[in-house]
């Protein structure tokens, strides 16, 4: 799994491309947690190029969000297709995130 | 009388020359082959002396030297006639000849003494020192100017006095060196340090030989000859002994580096007998200071380690009296003891002091006179001068983990060269050693951890109920299959009394103890809470709102409770978004999955939660599962799935609920085949009869 990040106006873009799994969802929590302390707490998390993700991936974006939301900040997740959506799904979580289906869509939800 | 001093003294630098030949081809040695060219020049020259006796006409020969009418009447009369009646002839070649003898005396010299002033300059200028370095350089450039000089002067008589002045100035120089002995200028020259009594000796016959042939033009006497020959046969001495000392030299090293290598093979041996026993850093640091000591000769040594925390050195072990590193204002407190404590509870920071200095540079330091070194404080002069000092790095590649020390030699004043590579030697193998106990002492930990997580493996199997009781009105089985020590699936029956049981299916999210600690607190809480007439929307909502507040978010589990009155066949239910029940209709032979809203507990405290109601006939079943089931991967990446236990479920109808399960296990375990399992499988089976 590889982490790449962007940022567009203030808003920290984080592409996240292979399978989340217990062995490195904590990296993900590393990142976000890097990008706390460095002050950007709009997140936007972008699945496109996940293919898998477990329960502890899972756990990991809720912590994530929790500590985002405490901070005064957001994480919203975009591009969730598939495999990654049925899990979403089956654990009726897709209520509890902010998902758009894009980009431009997330960015402008910020500006609303 | 003199013919034969004058044969005696060619046959013995022939002899020499000889000698000196075989030693050179023998030992290939650099020292023999200067020696061999020594005496060969010096041969040739006796050999050219002789031939230029024959080229002075007889009355020059009369007048100058008369104690060689002899040798060439002897001579003639040895050798014929040719010379006597060529005599004239030969004239001419009594300048060339008297040239040949000046060169002679121009590379004895050479050889002899610039030769080894050179070397003794060459080795000064890698030592400190300014004066001493001055000295050999002011030394070196006299000598090679009076050399120069020598050269310049012409023929022997013209320059007779000016030779001897030179040579006295020789004399004096080789006196200098000698005093110098004494004073550890020769520790340049180790194998000089070594034997200095013999090179003495060695060096007086030397020095006579040169006496003997300045005064020889003044005596002019038939036994001035008996003072050359004299003056070679010293020569020919310290020739000798001067091979049988750098053999020595070579002998030792060879003693030295056979030392080392047992020496270092004891230890390895020394090590690994510890380790076997009981394997303490301390210990092992210990007998790593001890054979320094002991194969050094040190009086003191310690090691120190690197804690990263404070960035210092602390001490780790110490053997003798080692003096503090930094001074301290004691008055009379200067004793012994307290100077020992002191330092052992020293903090040394990493760059200062000259222990410090090397823990930062991961370079050793030799520190062969520290007596006045300003690199070197005296903490405990009077008490324990350090004199002389060895610092060693303990490193593996780049890593610096300590160093070791150790101060002053017992047996002579400074540590040699072999003792400073043989304390890198053991630095090395101690940082390999230490490198080893501490991935031996992380072992030991992790497996302690493993042995750990294996019994807290087995407490939560444990909780895990295998055998359920036969019940009038319905017929349960479950099997959990961890994947990997502790896993995070539970299921559970509460068995209310009055044909009410409560069922529960839970996957916590994320593995080992964490996991299972969760799977715990669940259970407790469930065990505490749930009772017959509590619905399940109440149970599950309140498993939700204990463990949302106390555990961080992402460790949530799903869950699956119902409460079934076997009575009156209805089931009631709430689904914290685990698997849906798969229930199997008898009476209709389809399947149905019972579901409700709500997302996983541990998220959000005060989620609400769906529940449903259900009835059930004779000979319904209802499958709870964990997604270690539906998705168990074979090789081919596909997945067990539903369909596949809905089958199994739907043909084995009639079968009793353990015969069942046993059957599900049996085609999960076939279906993935030699792949891998990340999950737990776990299923729970319950039918109504």
């Amino acid at each position: 799994m590889d982490i790449t990040v962007r940022e567009n106006d203030g808003i920290v873009i984080l592409d996240i491309n292979g399978e989340i799994d217990l062995y490195n969802a904590p990296d993900i929590k590393e990142n976000i947690k890097g990008q706390m302390e460095g002050g950007k707490t709009n997140i936007i998390i972008n699945l496109d190029k996940v293919s898998y993700i477990d329960s502890s991936g899972i756990g990991v974006l809720i912590s994530s969000l929790s500590n985002l939301k405490k901070a005064g900040g957001s994480l919203k997740i975009i591009n969730v297709y598939a495999s990654v959506r049925k899990v979403f799904e089956l654990t009726k979580l897709t209520s509890f995130f902010d998902i758009y289906d894009s980009e431009e869509e997330a960015l402008t939800s910020y500006n609303a | 009388m003199l013919t034969n001093l004058l044969y005696l003294k060619i046959a013995i630098t022939m002899v020499m020359m000889i000698v000196m030949l075989f030693e050179w081809r023998r030992f290939k040695s650099s020292k023999a082959q200067v020696l061999f060219l020594i005496f060969a020049v010096m041969f040739l020259k006796e050999i050219a002396f002789v031939i230029r006796l024959f080229s002075i006409p007889f009355a020059d020969l009369l007048k100058g030297v008369e104690e060689f009418a002899p040798v060439k009447d002897n001579i003639i009369n040895n050798l014929g006639k040719i010379f006597e009646s060529s005599n004239e002839a030969l004239l001419p070649v009594k300048a060339s000849l008297d040239n040949l003898i000046m060169v002679w005396h121009f590379i004895e010299v050479f050889f002899c003494i610039i030769l080894f002033h050179l070397v003794h300059l060459w080795v000064s200028l890698g030592e400190k020192g300014k004066f001493r370095k001055a000295f050999t350089i002011i030394n070196t450039l006299l000598l090679g100017a009076a050399v120069f000089f020598v050269g310049k002067s012409g023929t022997y008589s013209s320059y007779k006095w000016i030779f001897t002045v030179w040579q006295s100035g020789l004399l004096f120089s080789g006196i200098i060196l000698i005093g110098r002995i004494y004073k550890y200028t020769f520790l340049d020259l180790k194998y000089l340090i070594a034997h200095k009594l013999a090179i003495s000796f060695a060096f007086v016959p030397f020095i006579l030989f040169y006496f003997l042939n300045t005064i020889t033009p003044f005596i002019n006497k038939p036994f001035s000859m008996v003072f050359q020959i004299t003056g070679i046969i010293s020569l020919c001495v310290f020739s000798y002994k001067f091979m049988h000392f750098s053999l020595d030299s070579i002998r030792n090293k060879v003693v030295e580096i056979r030392k080392e290598r047992s020496l270092v093979i004891t230890l390895l041996q020394d090590i690994g007998h510890a380790m076997a026993e009981n394997l303490s850093q301390g210990i092992v640091m210990e007998r790593i200071i001890n054979a320094a000591l002991k194969s050094t000769d040190a009086r003191t040594g310690c090691v120190l380690l690197i804690e990263e925390r404070t960035n210092s050195l602390g001490v780790e072990v110490v053997t003798g009296f080692y003096p503090p590193v930094t001074k301290m204002d004691l008055g009379n407190l200067t004793k012994e003891k307290f100077l020992i404590e002191k330092f052992k509870s020293t903090r040394v920071k990493i760059g200062e002091s000259y222990l410090g200095k090397v823990a930062e540079t991961g370079e050793s330091l030799f520190i062969r006179d520290a007596k006045d070194d300003d690199r070197i404080e005296q903490t405990a002069k009077g008490l324990m001068d350090i004199r002389t000092v060895i610092t060693v790095p303990l490193k593996i590649q780049d890593d610096i983990l300590g160093v070791m020390s150790i101060i002053n030699k017992e047996s002579a004043p400074v540590f040699s060269d072999a003792d400073f590579s043989l304390m890198e030697t053991l630095g090395d193998q101690a940082a390999i050693t230490l490198n080893q106990v501490k991935l031996y002492q992380e072992m030991l930990e992790k497996k302690q951890s493993e042995k750990e997580l294996s019994v807290a493996g087995n407490i939560q199997m444990a909780l895990l109920p295998t055998e359920f009781k036969d019940y009038d009105k319905i017929d349960v089985s479950a099997f959990s299959h961890a994947a990997k020590g502790v896993g995070g699936d539970y299921y559970d029956l509460i068995d209310f009394g009055n044909g009410k049981v409560g069922i529960i299916m839970t996957d916590v999210a994320g593995k080992g103890v964490p996991a299972a600690l969760i799977m715990v607190m669940i259970r407790s809480v469930l065990r505490t809470y749930a009772k017959e007439d509590r619905e399940a929307r109440d149970v599950i909502t309140t498993v939700n709102n204990t463990i949302a507040g106390d555990v961080t978010e992402e460790r949530y589990a799903t869950m699956f409770y119902f409460i079934f009155d076997s009575e009156y066949k209805i089931l009631n239910y709430c689904n914290a978004a685990h698997g849906p029940l798969l229930l199997y209709r008898s009476n209709l032979d389809s399947f149905a999955l019972l579901d409700t809203e709500g997302m996983p507990v541990g998220i959000l405290p005060d989620v609400e939660y769906g529940q449903e109601y259900t009835s059930l006939h004779s000979g319904d079943i209802a499958v709870l599962y964990t997604d270690g089931i539906t998705e168990a991967m074979n090789l081919n990446r596909e997945q067990f799935g539903l369909d596949r236990v809905k089958k199994i479920v739907r043909e084995n109808k009639h079968l009793r609920a353990k015969e069942l399960t046993d059957m599900i296990y049996e085609q999960v375990e076939e279906f993935v085949g030699a792949a891998p399992q990340h999950d737990d499988q776990t299923l729970l089976l319950m039918k109504a009869k």
